[in-house]
């Protein structure tokens, strides 16, 4: 992996770069699942433990224990942001009966700032996972002004979709992670960790 | 089950002196079980040609060789699919036109057969392979979504590794330029053997 830390813009610029961006969110199925198609529209830097999170990686519940670094881009401070976290395949991914499951949810942040400008509305539930291979989804969405999201009642059965309807949202950019227990043994072997 | 093979076996005799009107009228089985129909072209001193020997009446096989001639002289019978009874029925309807020409008991008797597997596979059988079934479904899904995974994952690592390799190009054409102008600015200002000694600043050459 990459350690140099390049400015934020040199980055963007190779970001836009890539039309498919959503590819790999399609291929799991977390673009039918979970969103509509949608065109990314701004980058999004969610660090783990000083790792980059790329999308369809591998993360131990251990790892994922606290909430992460989350840089959203952009130029314009005047636009707000909401970051939902939701796993779409609670409690198992053969009977997702919680579908989607809301981890974590923080509004009002400030385009080219991080999420600790923002307001945790829902705050950050570790991940974990009891049976099978989950996907944990991030989701920024733009809002049209600040104070014009809010809380759901209840974490369990959240759906992205009528969330977005409801306070007028509309899909920025998402990323996803896969998550199985701790002491898992499924999924892809002879990794290099 | 074993009741039923029984009662099959007390029948043999009957059976085979059926065989040779059977094969008169089902004339299609013929080729299929000719070499064993030999023996049991017995009772008929007017067989067909087909029949290379004809005449004794055979001893009914011991029950030992059930598995073997019994299960032939019964698929020639009944046209359904030998000794296992549950699935096949293709034949189904065949079996029923030879059943004009056969020994009414072995008729009763074979019906009865086919009922009792059914009856048993209905129970404990189907049971059981809904149970399989769901498992194959539960596997493929499960599969399914690991082909997925491992697409989606594959796709990022491509993306990843197109945009280090600009990136690194990118660096490398920019280390380039910076040592070039680096070079060019030294060798034009400041003589080689000053730069690794202090300079004092105000009155520093320019």
């Amino acid at each position: 992996m990459l350690t140099l830390q390049l400015p934020q813009s040199h980055r963007e610029e190779l970001f836009f770069c890539n039309m498919s961006a959503t590819d790999s969110l399609v291929m799991a199925h977390v673009i039918q699942d979970v969103l509509d198609p949608f065109t990314p529209t701004i980058s999004l830097r969610i660090t783990y433990n000083n790792r980059l999170l790329l999308a369809s990686a591998e993360l131990k519940p251990s790892a994922v224990v606290s909430k992460p670094r989350v840089d959203v881009g952009g130029n314009d401070m005047r636009a707000f942001y909401t970051l939902v976290l939701i796993d779409p395949d609670a409690p198992s991914p053969s009977h997702p009966s919680l579908r989607e499951y809301l981890h974590w949810m923080v509004t009002d942040i400030p385009e080219t700032t991080s999420v600790n400008f923002g307001q945790e509305l829902v705050f950050y539930e570790r991940p974990d996972p009891r049976s099978g291979i989950h996907r944990l989804v991030f989701v920024l969405f733009r809002q049209l002004g600040r104070r014009t999201v809010f809380a759901p009642e209840m974490r369990h059965n959240f759906n992205c979709r009528s969330f977005a309807r409801q306070y007028h949202l509309s899909v920025a950019t998402a990323t996803y992670f896969n998550c199985q227990r701790e002491g898992g043994s499924g999924g892809r072997r002879f990794r290099e960790e | 089950m074993e009741e039923v093979w029984k009662d099959y076996m007390s029948l043999q005799p009957s059976l085979i002196s059926i065989t040779p009107a059977a094969a008169a009228g089902g004339a299609l089985y013929n080729h299929r079980h000719h070499q064993h129909l030999s023996p049991s072209g017995a009772g008929a001193s007017h067989s067909p040609p087909s029949f290379s020997s004809p005449l004794q009446p055979p001893t009914p096989p011991p029950p030992t060789t059930l598995s073997l001639s019994s299960t032939l002289e019964f698929t020639y019978l009944g046209g359904a699919g030998a000794g296992g009874g549950g699935g096949s029925s293709t034949s189904g309807d065949d079996s029923r036109d030879l059943m004009a020409f056969s020994f009414a008991p072995a008729d009763q008797y074979q019906y009865r057969y086919q009922t009792i597997m059914k009856q048993s596979s209905s129970s404990a059988a189907a049971a059981g392979d809904s149970r399989r079934q769901r498992r194959m479904i539960k596997n493929r899904e499960s599969a399914a979504r690991s082909r997925a995974r491992r697409q989606a994952y594959t796709n990022e690592m491509e993306l990843e590794l197109e945009q280090l390799r600009r990136e690194n190009e990118m660096l490398i054409k920019r280390h380039q330029e910076l040592s070039v102008r680096l070079a060019t600015s030294s060798s034009a200002q400041v003589p080689a053997h000053y730069s690794s000694t202090l300079h004092r600043c105000r009155s520093a050459p320019p």
